[in-house]
């Protein structure tokens, strides 16, 4: 190497070092070997393409399965200056198509949703260019072990096999030795292929369990942990519960607070989160929605209010808190009803073998399903896949989901070290935890005050007094312009 | 969320087609749908509720009717207004709490001109403070891109007239109108007030606040529209449409404008004769001045006296006149 690659990394990016794992993704691909990364999420996934590109003549292509994702991911090419990006989705017009694909030649990177890949006008266009690097991100979305699995994703190892990219790069944020087996072998990824597993510890993260006996435990709970002050992030279940749950704070808190969920228009959203990062709000009570995109390094303290719906979701968002390297306290509420009405939703959106056939019979008839079946259904008749196939993966996915969350409820009844029980569980070679003050607790060792006394919490500039009143047209005009 | 007692103010002591009001809302333009409308004086709410669905509109209907506000009649489709519902409607005041200065017709979609107006001043407050790295406040592809148009198209401008144009216009609007839209700007140097914190200021549901903030849009779009030279970067930035036809329709109204006889029309567009006159329909309710003695017209009219489109065209000419 003639240049060291971090002497490559100040000058292109600006940063001083390369984050665990980088370094070795990295030389791995301009040693021409694919590879997998499995980096958290905030750790810099998509620097690993973005340094690649001028080593690499030819289209950079990324597979991402959110539109929001994408034109997040785009916008950052084109504000570093990285090299002409377009993005191709279901927003845009089929005139607007094919004039990105006749141009296609001119871009060096390619957004694109796995749905849209398979197209075949695409998959030529893509093929009369030279292609450099295939990048499939969110890359666990293609095992049914992963809680986000993705049909659409199964199709890539056939669309790989098409396009035949001289290298290819899966990344993702989680997965567990199973999900990463099912990355390396659905992507059909030779065994020489490179791999960075980050273990999921992390160490400033404070994991508390805070077990539920009574409805109104949840919200009495709240109470000293809201009074700490400090950036904030509530889970929620649901919309509604998002809704209510603000409402009711509101009544008990003069801190500026707001919900979040996928049912807000996108300019809320936006300001949301701007309001957020920028301390002017304390508290989020929010759906797993918020979180894609969304890197506020200060957030102190995640609450789950209600079950995540699994046990890598859990581990994603209280992954959210302490980006800094500052301890944070991440809570989750334990509650047995919780845990059952948890069951009767899953087993409510459950598909029988006769349902399935049935929509593959006659798409039109809508049974007695609900739209999320629905959904589920019409995703995998896109992939045309064959119907007995489809039924296999449906029932198989709908056992293992059982299994995941009866481990998770294991972990969150369990009297052991909780941040061991997290590595042993998604870690490919799981660390020994030295088991300390600042590692983890549960309800019935010491009590909830008792911890919130002693762990040194950082006061951010959190703005608590209550919100500002409506500004006057004339100070609105001169804060923008002047 | 459908706000309940607000939906109370679409309908009257008179019955009236309840998916008539829904397929308007949602902007379903067919021929029957703009009828039922321009007879309820409701068609300028036309496409205000896009994303709407039946299912939740029929919930609330039947909710409506269990507080005792109305009477639905499942066989012919229709609801009515009962003397309490009535009563409810003038006490609150709910038609006041629709958008009535904001016209679909002459604006297009509020959805589309408030990203606009959002994001334009979002791009230009940014220039303005030199932040060059920062999201968009909208995904929306199509008016991102109509954004890079504009700002191109302005490149050379002094963007201090901005400002000017901006404060000029929205003081022209009622105080509450204008500060209303103020605060719901956004930028890296003012973060604004969320919808939900707005709402909450103004003691009200988020549903009516959205209402507030498309009528307090239509009351700009209107001061604009009414002198263009003098706002020349706004009335850019928020273009209305051309005409409110679509462009075949358009097409077809002006080739019977222009004198042409039916037989020529339906020969140079081979589009379906029903299609052509459902077209004219449209214009009749949608144009002013349409011109009913038009040769054409008048041709169709007599050529099946007791047809759908002869019926239609004598109701919408008696309803002019008597206007
Ligand atoms: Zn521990």
């Amino acid at each position: 190497m003639t240049v060291p690659l971090t002497d490559e990394l100040q000058q292109r990016f600006g940063y001083q070092q390369f984050r665990p794992g980088q370094a070795e993704i990295i030389a791995a691909l301009l040693a021409g070997q694919d590879a997998i990364a499995v980096l958290p999420t905030g750790s810099g996934k998509s620097l690993l393409y973005q340094f690649m590109a001028p080593h690499l003549s030819g289209l950079i292509l990324v597979v991402s399965p959110l539109i929001s994702l994408m034109s997040d991911q785009a916008l950052r090419i084109r504000n570093a200056h990285l090299g002409p990006v377009a993005v191709l989705n279901s927003q845009l017009t089929p005139r607007e198509k094919q004039q990105i694909l006749r141009q296609l030649a001119q871009y060096k990177f390619l957004f694109v949703a796995p749905e849209t890949l398979q197209q075949p006008f695409i998959q030529q266009a893509i093929k009369r260019v030279p292609l450099a690097l295939f990048v499939v991100d969110e890359a666990h979305c293609i095992s049914s072990w992963g809680p986000d699995f993705r049909p659409s994703y199964l199709l890539l190892g056939q669309v790989r096999r098409q396009l035949q990219p001289p290298l290819t790069l899966a990344l993702t944020a989680t997965a567990t030795p199973r999900v990463f087996q099912d990355i390396q072998r659905e992507l059909a990824l030779p065994a020489t292929t490179a791999h960075y597993r980050a273990s999921v510890n992390r160490s400033n993260l404070f994991l508390r369990l805070e077990r539920i006996t009574q409805p109104a435990d949840k919200n009495a709970r709240l109470e000293p942990l809201l009074a700490l002050g400090v950036p904030t992030l509530i889970y929620v279940a649901t919309r509604h519960q998002a809704e209510t749950l603000t409402q009711y704070l509101q009544l008990k808190t003069a801190r500026p607070i707001a919900y979040y969920h996928g049912g807000l228009s996108g300019i809320e959203r936006y300001r949301i989160q701007q309001l957020f990062l920028q301390d002017q709000l304390g508290i989020i009570v929010a759906t797993n929605a918020f979180g894609m995109g969304i890197d506020k390094s200060n957030l102190r303290l995640v609450i789950h209010y209600d079950l995540p719906a699994n046990f890598e979701n859990y581990l994603q968002e209280i992954g959210r808190a302490g980006r800094d390297g500052q301890l944070a306290l991440t809570v989750i509420f334990v509650d047995e009803l919780d845990f059952a009405k948890q069951g009767q939703r899953i087993k409510n959106s459950q598909l029988t073998s006769t349902e399935i056939q049935n929509f593959f019979a006659h798409p039109d008839d809508r049974q007695q399903l609900n739209d999320g079946q629905l959904g589920v259904l019409a995703a995998y008749a896109q992939t045309q896949l064959p119907v007995a196939q489809v039924n296999d993966i449906l029932q198989q996915t709908s056992r293992l989901r059982a299994q995941q969350r009866q481990a998770f409820w294991q972990f969150l009844n369990s009297k052991t070290c909780l941040r061991q029980q997290l590595c042993d569980y998604f870690d490919e070679q799981p660390p020994v935890i030295q088991h300390d003050q600042q590692c983890c607790s549960q309800s019935d060792q010491e009590s909830l005050t008792t911890l919130l006394q002693r762990l040194p919490l950082v006061e951010a500039t959190v703005k608590n007094s209550s919100e500002p009143p409506l500004t006057d047209l004339k100070t609105v005009l001169a804060k923008l312009f002047d | 969320m459908l706000d309940n007692q607000l939906l109370l103010a679409v309908f009257a002591t008179t019955p009236r087609r309840y998916k008539a009001i829904f397929y308007g809302l949602a902007g379903k333009q067919t021929v029957s749908n703009l009828l039922a409308l321009r007879d309820y004086g409701l068609l300028n709410y036309f496409h205000l509720y896009p994303k709407l669905s039946q299912q939740e509109f029929q919930a609330q209907l039947v909710s409506l009717q269990q507080a005792g506000w109305l009477q639905l009649d499942q066989t012919d489709a229709t609801a009515v207004l009962t003397s309490a519902g009535e009563l409810i409607c003038q006490q609150n005041n709910l038609a006041r709490q629709w958008p009535q200065a904001y016209d679909y017709w002459q604006f297009g979609d509020w959805q589309l001109q408030w990203q606009r107006l959002l994001l334009g001043v979002q791009v230009v407050s940014n220039r303005w403070h030199q932040v060059q790295q920062y999201q968009p406040l909208t995904e929306s592809y199509q008016v991102q891109r109509e954004l890079r148009i504009w700002w191109r198209y302005w490149a050379q401008h002094d963007w201090q007239s901005f400002k000017g144009e901006l404060q000029t216009s929205l003081t022209e609007l009622p105080e509450t109108a204008g500060t209303l839209l103020a605060n719901s700007f956004s930028s890296s140097s003012f973060p604004g007030l969320t919808s939900q914190h707005l709402a909450q200021l103004r003691s009200q549901s988020l549903l009516r606040l959205q209402l507030a903030q498309i009528n307090s849009l239509g009351l700009l779009l209107q001061v604009l529209k009414q002198n263009p030279s003098q706002w020349p970067l706004l009335n850019s930035l928020l273009p209305a449409p051309k005409s409110p036809l679509s462009r075949s329709a358009w097409q077809t109204y002006q080739q019977v404008l222009a004198g042409q006889s039916w037989s020529e029309i339906e020969r140079q567009r081979r589009i379906k004769a029903s299609t052509l006159k459902e077209h004219l329909l449209i214009a009749a309710i949608l144009m002013p001045n349409f011109p009913f003695e038009n040769a054409t017209i008048q041709w169709l009219k007599h050529e099946d006296e007791h047809g759908f489109f002869a019926n239609h065209l004598t109701s919408l000419e008696k309803g002019t006149l008597k206007k």
